[in-house]
């Protein structure tokens, strides 16, 4: 085909959406971060007198049964909630990157035998095997990394493997096969930074789909347990209130995880572009 | 029809064999790692050893692992899950009844969010990089970010509190209570599905309207409506087919959160209510159910897929 | 004769860059109009703007197009809609995904038809049967009711043109049509067209990259070159007086079938390397527990020797193993039974490190050859480096050097391929391969994903580098006017057996086997300097 001309637009709507990702999540991150140091939120301290305030001037968002500030909870709630979203796509990325480039680049029975335990974690439903986990493992911030590490490699090494074998066929490779190079230098040097840059586009989304996953835990009181805050706690205590229609103890925690991760999606579809414009 | 749908189902079926295993030693495994005697927690503090032996006898808890796990596969084929600490009924009993709500929750969430991702889908490809098309993809990436239970928050609070449309929890006992009770968890994954759905039937309408078949289509004389739907919605549809059988899979998933939201008694609803009782023998029946429900889920897409495709290739 | 199509004035461009420009062109009823040119000519945007198949984002700007009488204005695709298929239509370059995977071949090729005036069952499969006949398909019964995926490259474009001409149309616009196909299927196929054109006064379009394929089909010949018509003439004009500076160039580097042979001169008896009796089986994919473990053979005791300073010429079609034997030279194939031999010493299972790198290879698509994410000079370094071929602080000077020797810049050597032209991105593994200073270099239909021009320039820098380094080559390819050429001694592969084995010379003066004479008679040959 001739004629595959690149064109240059004034603007690009996928990059848009990539740098208002970003910085919808640097804001959020920010605010997250740094807010409580300024004005010296304490997100713990009780005031049953002054329990379930809808938002005064006081307390911007209100209070809840506890009477303690729910904005000072959000933002610390975030800390939580953020981070481990965050961390818990390394494992996962690493692990599933690495088992699906060597199954890839190997074929034969090591291939066989990744693929066959990626299908023996992709037969139980995510939440399922992740609730399973947790329940299993116990609550805390350290069964929530490794649950999501158990159940998320899968995708990752799914999308390297399909890719690693893809580009060991391919003509460099042969060049790098012949030119000496041994098989961990070349899947290391030559197929992994071939593939990474999938990998790493699917973290992004990924990061927003562990907010889901903390915040789904919490509400169901596992994984990050009380009194530590998080908003999917705040979530599930907002709505014993529900009836009265103190909707405001769900609005805020509700609209932080939508936007947290609205920014991680957003950037995701604004790295996602080159799938289609192929 | 042998060649074509036998012998392959036959094929996927054997290939199945080792990845059921697997399941099994999986959730065999998850629960006999877990922290907590079962037999102390079926029995209490207070029992006596005597008791407790007896009980670990019954159970076969004092076999070698390897024999555990053999009469718990065994057990599997036989349709014995063991029995539930907590119900005083055969796990596999106290499955069966909660597996109806859920399947029906399923069908409805598929149902609608396949009506309500493929018109926006078709719209969108309708001018690429348009407004609708670019609002549509912040609007998916805004979707997708939201958890199903602030979703079904969501949807309880709009149609169940305010507008007061629907029954916001519970599943009634006639079928017609069944039905209007599922309705809005069903719109609740029907929604969470939007992102996925619609990403794989634009990037499918995508790639078909680009290719050269749509192209000598065209260069043949054929009418619009003909080479949309022959040559743009057919191939599309098959190339989705797949999609939709994995989201399936994984909406197993999200039907488990929907349905403690919306308090429905299916099975997510079951396993929610087993790990707060710690009834381990429960846990274990739910999980395997679970992971035999998204098994057959992709062995029909397969099927399906087979059906649609004259190349047939199962993969 | 009256032009049944002509275009005038066209010109297609982006938002911000010309891609066509001015371009006239005329269809003559019975006749076939070719448009040459190299890739980025623009010659295939013609051809789709013509259509109303602009890629998103192309446009005409402006354009008259003229048929049976009737004036159409080409910004207006709507208008220009209703000559598809009745009128005008159009084949393409890869008949197995322009068909339709999905629908049998007679229902694809008879639903314009359909659409039009609802046919009877009946009437559609004679109608079906009509076309095939019409395109000389062998069993035209069987192949109405296959799938796409059944069939063969030229059953595939056998059906194609079958379906495009199923509404009668004039013209039929021809991109690239037997590119993809095999030098015997390709001649059959333009023998179709050709009789296609006599019998019903069909008009063609040809629209090709090869010169040689649109001397034998086209009587006028347009050459194209960055979104303009250089020059335009009769066929004889074109080939034998050219005025343009830019045609002379195209035509001096398409290689003809004529002129002197590479002569055949061993420089030593000795022989480099030598494979003896070697069987290659693939394990054929699929399900196994109801069946016998099968294989499918793709070489058959295949011996070869290469002496030392030889070129020597591996020709075959594709599915006759030529580029499997070059991977078991290489060592990247494992075979089932047989013996190499490498300077007077067996090449085992295992190589050392030294055997490696004396037997080194260039491949066939420059995009594919070169990692995406490294720079030219970490691809050489690691490489050079790896395998001590000089002393780590000099590898930089050592591959300036080699690159040199293959006129690659050394400014080039800080960019990643992308930034690279094919051409350039070639050079460069051919650079990778010498900088292991090799014996043998294996070279795998090395020009064909390259223009006429730039498939000139690196064989012009294989033979250069043969000569300065007695470099043995094994030159792979299934274009037999670049092996007469080149090679000074030729091999003719066949569904992985060897069919003749000659010196250059002989096989396409006196060609003994009945498959390397068909191969031979199917070159399109009528370039005549």
């Amino acid at each position: 085909m001739t004629g595959k001309q690149v064109k240059p637009k004034e603007y690009d709507p996928a990059r848009i959406r990539m740098f208002s990702g970003c910085a919808l999540l640097l804001v959020t991150l920010l605010v997250c971060f740094i807010v409580p140091i300024l004005i010296h939120a304490d997100p713990y301290a009780q005031d049953v007198a002054n329990g379930l305030r809808s938002p005064y001037a006081e307390h911007i968002m209100g209070t809840d049964a506890l009477g303690r500030d729910i904005f000072a909870r959000l933002l610390y709630g975030g800390q939580t909630d953020l981070i481990v979203a965050m961390v818990a796509v390394i494992a996962p990325l690493i692990l599933g990157t690495f088992l699906g480039a060597s199954g890839g680049y190997y074929g034969g029975w090591l291939d066989t035998l990744i693929m066959r335990i990626a299908d023996v974690i992709s037969a139980f439903p995510f939440y399922v095997l992740a609730i399973a986990l947790v329940f299993v493992i116990g609550n805390g911030m350290g069964s929530v990394f490794t649950a999501i590490a158990i159940v998320s490699w899968v995708p990752y090494c799914r999308l390297v493997r399909a890719e690693a074998s893809r580009i060991k066929n391919l003509d460099f490779i042969s060049a790098a096969k012949m030119g000496n190079l041994s098989d961990l230098r070349i899947i290391i040097n030559h197929v992994m930074p071939n593939v990474m840059h999938q990998a790493l586009t699917y973290a992004v989304t990924d990061a927003s789909a562990n907010i889901g996953v903390i915040v789904t835990l919490s509400y169901f009181g596992m994984g990050l347990v009380p009194p530590q805050p998080d908003w999917g706690q705040m979530l599930s205590e907002g709505q014993q209130y529900f009836a009265n229609g103190d909707y405001y103890l769900i609005f805020f925690p509700a609209l932080a995880i939508i936007i947290a991760s609205f920014a991680f999606s957003l950037i995701g579809e604004g790295l996602n572009v080159d799938k289609e414009t192929r | 029809m042998f060649q074509r749908f036998i012998l392959p189902t036959l094929k996927r079926l054997v290939t199945l064999i080792p990845v059921a295993l697997g399941v099994c030693l999986l959730t065999f495994l998850l629960l006999h790692v877990a922290p907590g005697d079962p037999v102390r927690l079926a029995l209490g503090d207070k029992a006596s050893a005597e008791a407790i032996a007896t009980r670990r006898h019954e159970w076969g808890l004092d076999k070698p692992l390897w024999v555990q796990f053999l009469d718990f596969v065994v057990g599997i084929f036989h349709g014995d899950l063991g029995d539930s600490i907590t119900l005083n009924e055969p796990t596999a009993t106290a499955i069966a009844q909660r597996l109806p709500p859920t399947l029906l929750l399923m069908a409805g969430g598929t149902l609608i969010g396949i009506v309500l991702a493929l018109p926006l889908a078709i719209l969108s490809t309708k001018k690429i990089g348009g407004f609708f098309d670019e609002f549509m993809r912040v609007f998916v990436a805004l979707l997708q970010g939201i958890p199903s239970f602030v979703l079904g928050t969501f949807v309880i609070i709009l149609f169940g509190l305010q507008l007061k449309w629907m029954p916001v929890g519970g599943y009634g006992t006639t079928l017609m209570d069944h039905l209007v009770s599922i309705v809005l968890p069903s719109i609740t994954i029907g929604i969470g599905l939007i992102p996925v759905l619609f990403r794989g039937f634009r990037q499918a309408i995508l790639d078909s309207l680009e290719s050269d078949s749509v192209a000598f289509g065209k260069a043949k004389g054929l009418p619009d409506g003909l080479l949309k739907r022959d040559y743009v919605i057919r191939p599309a549809a098959v190339d989705t087919v797949n999609l939709i059988g994995l989201q399936l899979g994984s909406l197993v998933g999200g039907v488990v959160i929907v349905e403690n939201v919306f308090a429905i008694p299916g099975m997510g609803n079951l396993m929610m209510s087993a790990i707060l009782s710690r009834d381990f023998p429960l846990v274990q029946g739910v999980v395997i159910v679970f992971a035999a429900l998204v098994t057959v889920i992709y062995l029909l897409t397969d099927i399906c897929y087979t059906a649609l495709d004259p190349r047939g290739s199962m993969s | 004769m009256n032009a049944l199509m002509t275009v005038s004035n066209l010109t297609i461009a982006t938002s911000n860059r010309k891609l066509v420009t001015g371009v006239n062109l005329q269809v003559t009823a019975g006749e076939a109009t070719g448009l040459v040119g190299e890739s980025g000519s623009g010659k295939s945007m013609v051809l789709r703007s013509i259509m109303g198949l602009l890629p998103n984002g192309v446009n005409v700007e402006s354009g008259v197009l003229t048929y049976g009488g009737k004036t159409y204005d080409m910004t207006d695709t709507k208008r220009l809609a209703t000559l598809r298929g009745q009128h005008v239509t159009m084949i393409f370059q890869e008949p197995g995904s322009a068909l339709n995977q999905l629908l049998r071949i007679g229902q694809q090729i008879t639903d314009a038809v359909n659409s039009k005036e609802h046919l009877s069952k009946e009437a559609r499969r004679q109608l079906a049967l009509h076309l095939l006949q019409s395109v000389e398909m062998r069993n035209p019964e069987e192949t109405a009711k296959s799938y796409p995926f059944e069939l063969s490259g030229g059953m595939k474009q056998r059906s194609m043109i079958a379906a495009a001409t199923a509404l009668n149309p004039g013209v039929i616009l021809c991109d690239e049509p037997t590119t993809a196909l095999d030098v015997t299927v390709q001649a059959r196929i333009l023998d179709l067209l050709k009789t296609m054109m006599q019998t019903t006064n069909l008009g063609l379009l040809y629209v090709s990259h090869d010169l040689a394929v649109v001397s034998q089909l086209c009587s006028t010949v347009n050459v194209m070159h960055s979104g303009q018509i250089l020059e335009e003439g009769s066929l004889d004009q074109i080939f034998h007086d050219p005025q343009d500076d830019y045609t002379k160039k195209l035509i001096a580097a398409t290689p003809t079938m004529t002129g002197p042979y590479q002569r055949y001169e061993p420089i030593s008896d000795d022989s480099l390397f030598q494979m003896n009796n070697v069987v290659v089986s693939f394990e054929n994919k699929g399900f196994t527990l109801f069946h016998k473990n099968n294989r499918k053979t793709v070489l058959h005791n295949i011996s070869l020797s290469i002496g030392k300073g030889e070129i020597v010429g591996l020709v075959g079609e594709s599915g006759s193993g030529k580029s499997t034997i070059a991977r078991v030279i290489s060592g990247l194939q494992p075979y089932d039974s047989g013996t190499l031999r490498f300077d007077n010493e067996p090449l085992g299972k295992h190589r050392t490190a030294n055997q490696n790198c004396a037997i080194q290879m260039v491949f066939q698509d420059p995009n594919a050859s070169l990692d995406p994410t490294k720079t030219i000079r970490q691809t050489l370094q690691e490489i050079v480096n790896a395998n001590h071929i000089v002393p780590h602080n000099q590898s930089n000077e050592y591959i300036v050097e080699t690159l040199e020797r293959c006129q690659i810049d050394k400014e080039l050597l800080n960019r990643k391929p992308k930034q690279l032209s094919g051409g350039q991105k070639q050079r460069i593994a051919i650079g990778r391969a010498l900088a292991l200073q090799p014996k043998l270099l294996i070279a795998d239909e090395p020009t064909s994903a390259l223009d006429v021009s730039i498939q000139k320039e690196i064989l012009d820098l294989l033979l250069d580098l043969h000569n300065k380094l007695n470099l043995s080559i094994l030159f792979i390819s299934h274009d037999l006017a670049v092996v007469r050429s080149f090679c000074s001694r030729v091999v003719v592969l066949q569904n992985g057996k060897v069919m003749e084995e000659n010196t250059t010379e002989a096989i396409f003066d006196h060609p003994t086997d009945n498959y390397t004479k068909e191969l031979l008679d199917s070159i399109p040959q009528k370039i005549i300097r």
